[in-house]
């Protein structure tokens, strides 16, 4: 399968969220990464046909998704950003409606949906109503009613959010076994998350895409530009205020451990390090307003 | 089909504002029916089988001999007419357009009160007091109409409709299978509470006075519908319009749903399009009200649009709620299902 975005363009009123973007994807996990704002949501809503596109197209194998109606859809499961539920169903009571609403006949849906229940980790509550589970359960459910229908095209949209460091492992997990022969697109904050499953990372900024590739092809531009430090304390907050740092760590002896992004080497005794994506990440969304989560690891 | 169809009414019925309001209707419904008293209606079924027929001057006068008022109770009535406190319905039937104050006859003749219309007398209080307790239950049915549809839409843009939206289903089988179930949910109910009332009336009443006219009737129903129909007619015609009256609610309320992006508001502008109408001050006489006398709220409360006009016979012109409910039935399901196909979410 291809999936061709050409020349993709969204706009709200005078906002840009998604300005002429254009790339294809094939067979593999893609993980979209940018600061909040990015337009990588309307991206994912774009390629999902619940929104439409000011200008561009999207095209499957050459034909217009637009125009495939129950087909293309029938290929699509889509985790949403803050993924809603009926309160008053239970697990296995949702995802035996998302099961009707995917056409999946009746005699498969209750066992499909007892496996993504048994995967997602929710099979002792699948007879609990929505209404008293947590944040991470939801989530999870959120996932499993995603993949019922075996999609061609998974798009998940934050799907690790809210989820602890098990729940985040064992979805990495999950999304590695299911994504032989599908395009998986998911966007995170969790830049590690990203790191660990995506065969191909797209950065989004201002909603263009800015890089794509894999971890060590976007972060070789990096490649020297990144360096740690020991230093006591008070200094090491100063240096902080001066370079961008992703990473600052409190040793046992009262020094702390940087991690700064700079073109030059800051201070002597610094060395250079390896970079990693949050390196990168830091370095093109060092002018934005700084959200927590994007840190999150 | 068969299953989203399933899963639609469960959501329907399991808002627990849909249960509350469903036993409230029947709290309204058993209340209607306990305040009836056996031997009363008893009593009357008997005075009434005495002057079964139609009603001609010579019954007249034999009603006024045999429901004359004692001294005593003119006097313990402090001038009040006998057609006010009367002590049947027969009695206040008669008195009300055939006597004085006083109880003597005040000189008109059934061709003076009715013209040439055949007045069939009979027990028709029973069936009017029914009707009166449908009035209730229908306006109440109405309301709880709106309430099973204003989420069918509306509740979905509260974050669902990102999953039914890329589903295979979600743009056809889907909507189809809500406006199903907006449909099916009221009517069932409205089918469900119709069968108690008719088996109750029919247990209560039997059959008596079904063919009796409704205009020979005790002063409180003086006017309820002022045509010449049968109590039989007139319940027909009051099932009826409690059905068009819950397809004409579902109709509008399932494209206000569409159009609404919470469910509150989408109640909230659904009930006010269906009260409204009431607070207009015009009379059932005017012309306009042949327009809006086929809004739903008219067909629950059936005497206003009864009242309006008989065409022939048994045919009045409230027979145009029916077309004017499946018109509206039909602009909702479309309307509901353009604006909720095309949105974009948010």
């Amino acid at each position: 399968m291809k999936l061709q975005i050409h020349n993709l363009t969204k706009k709200y009123g005078t906002k840009t969220a998604v300005d002429h973007m254009s790339f294809t994807v094939e067979n593999g996990v893609y993980g979209l990464l940018g600061a909040n704002g990015a337009g990588k949501t309307t991206l994912m809503r774009l390629i999902c046909g619940i929104q439409r596109p000011t200008a561009g197209k999207i095209t499957l194998d050459g034909q217009e998704v637009s125009g495939m109606g129950e087909e293309y859809c029938a290929l699509l499961g889509y985790l949403p950003q803050n993924c809603a539920f009926y309160p008053d169903f239970t697990a296995l009571d949702f995802l035996l409606y998302v099961c009707a609403l995917k056409g999946i006949e009746a005699k498969n849906a209750g066992k499909r949906s007892r496996l993504l229940l048994r995967e997602v980790g929710l099979e002792k509550e699948q007879k609990q109503k929505i209404k008293t589970f947590s944040g991470g359960m939801k989530q999870r459910l959120g996932i499993a009613q995603a993949m019922l229908n075996n999609p061609g095209i998974l798009i998940l949209d934050e799907p690790t959010a809210g989820l602890d460091p098990r729940e985040r492992i064992r979805f990495r997990n999950l999304i590695s076994a299911f994504s032989k022969n599908r395009i998986v697109i998911l966007s995170t904050h969790i830049v590690s998350d990203i790191e660990f499953i995506a065969g191909e990372i797209m950065m989004m900024k201002n909603g263009r895409l800015l890089k794509t590739g894999c971890t060590g092809e976007i972060t070789a531009e990096m490649l020297g530009k990144v360096w740690e430090c020991t230093l006591p304390t008070v200094q090491a907050e100063k240096l902080a205020v001066k370079y961008p740092v992703s990473n600052m760590r409190n040793t046992e002896d009262g020094n702390t451990v940087l991690r700064i992004i700079s073109p030059q080497k800051p201070l002597d005794g610094a060395k250079t390090v390896q970079p990693n994506l949050e390196d990168l990440y830091l370095n093109y969304f060092k002018e934005e307003k700084r959200d927590e989560t994007a840190f999150e690891i | 089909m068969r299953q989203l169809l399933k899963f639609e009414l469960k959501k329907i019925f399991s808002r627990r504002l849909v249960l509350v309001g469903i036993l409230l209707l029947v709290c309204v419904n058993v209340s209607g029916f306990l305040s009836l008293n056996m031997a009363d209606i008893k009593y009357e079924q008997e005075l009434a089988g005495k002057y079964e027929g139609v009603l001609d001057d010579a019954k007249v006068q034999q009603m006024l001999i045999d429901f004359k008022p004692t001294k005593e109770q003119l006097q313990m009535w402090g001038g009040l007419s006998v057609a006010y406190v009367g002590t049947s319905f027969m009695q206040s039937a008669v008195h009300s357009r055939f006597a004085r104050d006083d109880g003597s006859w005040n000189g008109k003749t059934v061709a003076d009160v009715f013209g040439d219309e055949k007045i069939q007398v009979g027990y028709n209080e029973g069936w009017l007091n029914l009707s009166r307790i449908l009035v209730r239950m229908a306006l109440g049915l109405a309301l709880l109409s709106i309430v099973m549809t204003a989420p069918v839409f509306a509740g979905e843009y509260e974050g669902v409709d990102n999953i039914i939206l890329t589903s295979r289903f979600g743009r056809s089988k889907c909507i189809l299978a809500k406006t199903g179930a907006a449909f099916a949910a009221p009517l069932l109910t409205a089918a469900v509470f119709a069968a108690g009332n008719l088996v109750a009336a029919l247990a209560v009443f039997g059959t008596e006075g079904l063919d009796a006219s409704v205009l020979f009737s005790s002063l409180s129903y003086n006017n309820y519908i002022p045509l010449n129909i049968s109590c039989g007619t007139m319940l027909l015609y009051q099932a009826g319009l409690i059905f068009s009256g819950v397809i004409m609610t579902v109709g509008i309320t399932l494209a206000v749903s569409a159009i609404c992006r919470s469910q509150l508001t989408a109640l909230i502008i659904s009930a006010l399009v269906f009260i409204l109408p009431m607070l207009f001050s015009v009379m059932e006489k005017e012309p306009l009200f042949k327009l809006i006398g086929l809004l739903p709220v008219y067909h629950v409360q059936f005497s206003s649009l009864m009242s309006v006009a008989q065409i022939s016979g048994k045919l009045l012109f409230a027979v145009w709620a029916f077309p004017a409910a499946a018109a509206a039935a039909i602009a909702g399901c479309l309307l509901g299902k353009r604006f909720f196909a095309s949105h974009e979410v948010s």
